[in-house]
């Protein structure tokens, strides 16, 4: 009895000896087989000869035994050899296939949505509005009587002069809201707006622009700083900058224009912020009383704020667009690279 | 915009003022520099003053802007006593009504020698800030105008005829020579300056060869006046002139100066040309301007800009400003505000007044509480589920004009009664070509695509989500827009290569499958219905119904219609298309349809079927024989020449699968048995063994 048992590790010494020779996958396959079939095969052969059922028992335990220290140290060894790259399947993973492609997104929309998400998760709903609109919601109720100067900065398209027009901003949106629905109201109107200019690298007669209004009690000029504060620094990174100047709308009082530190030099002057370091990104104010009169709310109870930007400029400046006018050539190879 | 001479400004402010601070304070105060100039010793800023602040269009208004933020005394215009006597001034001046023009002055110097040479300061400032130099008198007026805001003219009242002149909205139209020779239409309304023969003047605009001064002219008569604002604005804009004056006159002057600084500018004249006045001199102001007041509550300022400052605080702020405050009680002030100061109308001013002294800086932001509701807006929400999914499908998104060329109804042969046609026109457009709001996204996507074909860009698929309008009388604004998606495409979906041998095109399955995909998420049925467009191929036209609506098309384009749109021809390949409203879009809940513990069991066939059976019907019968039938799906269709012509064969994907046991072969056949028989016998199709 006790021979098969010394043999058993005499062979175990041999193995250990055996694989420390072994060079690739071939020789590995050969002592696999030396010891897990030919030898263990003697070894179970041997096994019929034995009568006592306990010493049966106990062989068979530790050829098993036997058997999965084999495969083991064979286990550890054949993971050594997978990387062989002699043997292993090879994939050249540096080759891609493309021929399967997500469509591009327009970067308008992409530069939009980051904006429209911070605003909706403060609360703001999103509401649209026509974009031929009439007169009276994008200039009389907006404090902008006729043949006021302001409209010279907001040179119109005409549908049907002189009531219908194509909207030179989203505040139309603000004031046809209003008229439906009483305070708290918390909104942006996306959309695009048209001003008469001609196509060239720096102008388009079109583009998308996203206006805010915050009605209630007590809104106040400072609350109208936190949200923009949060939102500028939401959209372009926590270190951004922001200073509050003052500025004129018809429809705001006070008015403050926006401007944030340079997204590309950070505020020490480059060619992008003109050397200010200050890049004009909102336009914004309380809203006038004569606006909210105009919509039948007591401008003494209500008060809100409003305010607005373009996206063109700025999603030219985020995403490095040369020219303005590209925004709606919409060259697929450019907007596959966003 | 407006030049401010940093030289010029220190006249006015503490001396040792850097130009540095300057810049500073102008950006704080709301007047964004938007450009600077170097001339050797001084520097000429560019600021951008807004509609609301014309006070500042002159250097001394500029000047109390600043001396006021940095607390030192604001600079006035010195008062004057003229003798006035409308009655004995020698030129007879009659003014039609107080509407056209609120204050008239107007003094006489004779004997002037306007050969000398205008002075080198004068000249250096006015060179500086883009104002061309004339002659001594001209120069001196345009200077005064820089310098204090009124603007003047002057005539050569010699050769005013009659002695007389009128100031009135033109009764007719004529033709005015203008400085420079420049002959302009007059129109009804206009007003106008003229003598009893001619127009010497476009009021507040400018004036007329006629009467103008040159170096030879000898008496003037220099004019200082207040028009009415919008009149000016139309003329000015109709004439497309505009002038320093115009720019003036039309954001409004404070007319209560205007006499004191028509006798500074007359000085001036004096001092270099010489001559003498006339002894009296005229002015017209039958109502002058009255106190601008008002009642600021400091409880309100407070509560507006959400800031916690004093009753004295405000006081001081504003009286810093140039403003005059009497205490009411605790809590109004009331506020005189001065008379330059032409944007104060209502008590909010005052408070922007009140923040813009205290600084925007300083106000600290707090985030509001306010308890409004989010509410859903579908149809947006809806965009970005299809902009996700075709996306995910290789579509690209593309954003093109609203107007399109104002022919292209013709171009794309959509005739009258087709419900993609419109007249819809802009009354301004920038081109022709960029003239008709559109009413389809098709010519946009077409000649998007055929852009990026010219550039290489080849084998696309692109979307757009956009606005489409037309007539509709029962909207406010005669109009009404829909919001909708356009998908076009073209080339190979897949290229060849990696087991493809050829490039697998873009099909017409593709752009129903498309279509499928889209209904399917939202989980609609829609139906399509033959239709017919002019710029499709004949049998391509599908119209697709949702509910019995029709809400959109798909196509195939005709080459010999749409390559009449630039670049088009390049697209060699079949260009295919659909437009989808978006408003018709809703999503519906959907649930689960079948489950079952068991394998479904999957099997093909093959049916040679007549090309006029449409699969849908085959499909149908095949779903009819059984309950057991959970799917049915084309796999492929085919020709080969062993069929009829008006055969083809279409492969079937069928899934069965029970609730209740695993289906064995003879089920299947059984039920193989029953459609097999039933679309030989009903539609003579067979499968192919």
């Amino acid at each position: 009895m006790s021979e098969i048992y010394d043999d058993i590790n005499k062979q175990k010494d041999i193995f250990l000896k055996e694989i420390k020779e072994v060079k690739n996958v071939s020789d590995l396959k050969t002592i696999k087989s030396k010891y897990l079939k030919v030898y263990t095969k003697d070894l179970y052969a041997q096994m019929k000869n034995i009568e006592s059922a306990e010493d049966k028992k106990q062989l068979g335990k530790a050829i098993n035994d036997f058997k999965k220290y084999i495969e083991e140290q064979l286990e550890i060894l054949s993971n050594n050899f997978n990387n062989d790259s002699s043997s292993a399947v090879k994939y050249d993973v540096t080759m891609i296939k493309k021929n399967i492609f997500i469509g591009a997104e327009h970067p308008l929309i992409k530069f939009y949505k980051k904006i429209e998400k911070v605003c909706i998760n403060m609360g703001f709903s999103v509401v649209q509005g026509p974009e031929m609109e009439l007169d009276k919601y994008n200039f009389e109720k907006l404090n902008i009587p006729p043949h006021h100067p302001a409209r010279d900065m907001q040179d119109t398209f005409y549908v049907t002069p002189p009531s219908v027009l194509l909207r030179s901003h989203t505040s139309s949106v603000q004031v046809r809201t209003m008229e439906k629905a009483k305070p708290p109201i918390q909104i942006i109107s996306p959309g695009t707006v048209y001003r008469v200019d001609d196509i060239d690298p720096q102008h388009t007669p079109m583009f998308y622009q996203v206006e805010g209004l915050m009605i209630g009690e007590k809104v106040s000029f400072s609350n109208l700083k936190a949200v923009l504060i949060k939102l500028l620094k939401e959209v372009f990174g926590d270190s951004t900058k922001v200073r509050f100047r003052p500025s004129y709308y018809p429809y705001t009082e006070p008015s403050a224009a926006i401007d944030m530190s340079c997204t590309e030099c950070g505020g020490s002057g480059c060619r992008t912020c003109g050397n200010s370091g200050w890049i004009t990104v909102l336009g914004s104010g309380m809203v006038h009383p004569n606006v909210l009169e105009g919509v039948g709310y007591d401008s003494e109870k209500y008060t809100g704020f409003a305010f607005g930007l373009g996206l063109n400029r700025l999603a030219l400046l985020y995403y490095g667009l040369g020219e303005i006018r590209k925004i709606y050539e919409n060259d697929i190879s450019l907007w596959r690279q966003l | 915009m407006f030049k401010v001479s940093f030289d010029w400004l220190k006249k006015f402010c503490n001396k040792n003022i850097t130009y540095r601070e300057i810049l500073n304070i102008l950006d704080l105060q709301g007047f964004e520099v938007k450009g600077e100039q170097d001339f050797g010793n001084d520097k000429v800023i560019t600021i951008e003053v807004k509609a609301n602040r014309p006070d500042m269009l002159s250097h001394i208004g500029v000047a109390r802007e600043i001396c006021a933020y940095l607390g030192e005394k604001i600079p006035e215009i010195n008062k004057n006593n003229l003798k006035i006597d409308n009655d004995k001034f020698p030129i007879k001046i009659n003014i039609e009504e107080s509407k056209v023009c609120k204050r008239f002055c107007g003094l006489i110097i004779n004997n002037i020698n306007n050969e000398v040479e205008t002075p080198e300061y004068i000249k250096d400032y006015l060179e500086k800030l883009g104002i061309n130099c004339i002659n001594a008198v001209v120069d001196i007026a345009n200077y005064v105008m820089l310098d204090l805001g009124q603007p003047m003219h002057t005539y050569d009242i010699d050769k005013i005829s009659s002695n007389e002149i009128k100031i009135r909205k033109s009764d007719s139209e004529c033709k005015v020579n203008t400085l420079g020779n420049k002959p302009v239409d007059v129109q009804k309304g206009d007003i106008v300056i003229s003598d009893s023969e001619d127009v010497l003047c476009i009021a507040g605009i400018i004036g007329s060869e006629k009467s103008m001064v040159q170096k030879n002219t000898k008496n003037i008569m220099i004019e200082a006046a207040c028009f009415d604002e919008v009149s000016i604005r139309l003329t000015s804009r109709r004439l497309k002139v505009s002038t320093p004056s115009s720019f003036r006159f039309e954001r409004g002057i404070d007319e209560s100066l205007s006499a004191d600084i028509m006798l500074r500018c007359a000085k001036l004249i004096n001092k270099i040309c010489g001559g003498e006045f006339c002894k009296v001199a005229f002015d017209y102001y039958p109502y002058p301007k009255k106190k601008n007041i008002i009642d600021l509550r400091v409880s309100r300022t407070n509560d507006l800009l959400g800031i916690n400052i004093s009753k004295e605080d405000i006081y001081s702020y504003l009286t810093k400003y140039d403003f005059r405050c009497e205490n009411i009680n605790n809590d109004i002030i009331r506020v005189e505000c001065p008379s330059y100061r032409l944007d104060l109308l209502k008590e909010v001013d005052l408070i922007e007044e009140v923040a813009r002294i205290h600084g925007y800086d300083n106000i600290e932001p707090i985030m509001p509480k306010i308890t409004s509701q989010y509410n859903k807006n579908q149809v947006w929400e809806n965009m970005d589920v299809i902009r996700k999914i075709l996306r995910g499908v290789g579509f690209n998104e593309v954003i093109n004009y609203s107007f399109i060329p104002i022919d292209i109804m013709n171009t794309l042969k959509i005739e009258k009664e087709n419900p993609l046609y419109s007249e819809l026109t802009l009354k301004n457009p920038i081109a022709r070509d960029y003239a008709l709001m559109r009413p389809t996204l098709i010519y946009s996507l077409l000649n998007c695509l055929a852009y990026n074909y010219s550039r290489n860009n080849t084998d696309l698929a692109l979307f757009e989500i956009g606005r489409c309008y037309f007539e509709d009388k029962t909207k406010d604004t005669g109009c009404k827009e829909e919001d909708m998606l356009g998908m076009i495409v073209s080339g190979a979906r897949i290229k060849k290569g990696w087991g493809i041998d050829k490039d697998i095109k873009y099909n017409y399955y593709d752009i129903i499958n498309f279509v499928d995909l889209l209904f399917n998420e939202f989980g609609q049925k829609y139906e399509l219905k033959e239709s017919k467009y002019g710029f499709c191929e004949p049998g391509t036209g599908f119209d697709i119904f949702v509910s019995g609506k029709r809400v959109g098309f798909i196509a195939e384009m005709k080459k010999d219609v749409v390559n009449k749109i630039p670049n088009v021809k390049l697209i060699k390949d079949k260009i295919f298309y659909c437009e989808l409203a978006l408003k018709e879009l809703d999503e519906k809940i959907k649930k689960l349809q079948f489950e079952s513990k068991y394998p479904m069991v999957n099997r093909l066939y093959n049916i040679v079927q007549k090309k006029n059976v449409s699969a849908q019907r085959v499909i149908d019968i095949i779903k009819s024989s059984s309950d057991l039938i959970k799917s049915v799906l084309v796999r492929d269709v085919y020709e080969d020449k062993k069929m009829n012509q008006d055969e083809y064969a279409v492969l079937y994907e069928i899934d069965y699968c029970s609730k209740t046991q695993t289906l064995t072969s003879e089920q299947i056949e059984s039920i193989e048995n029953i459609f097999l028989n039933k679309l030989n016998n009903e539609l003579k199709a067979v499968i192919k063994r």
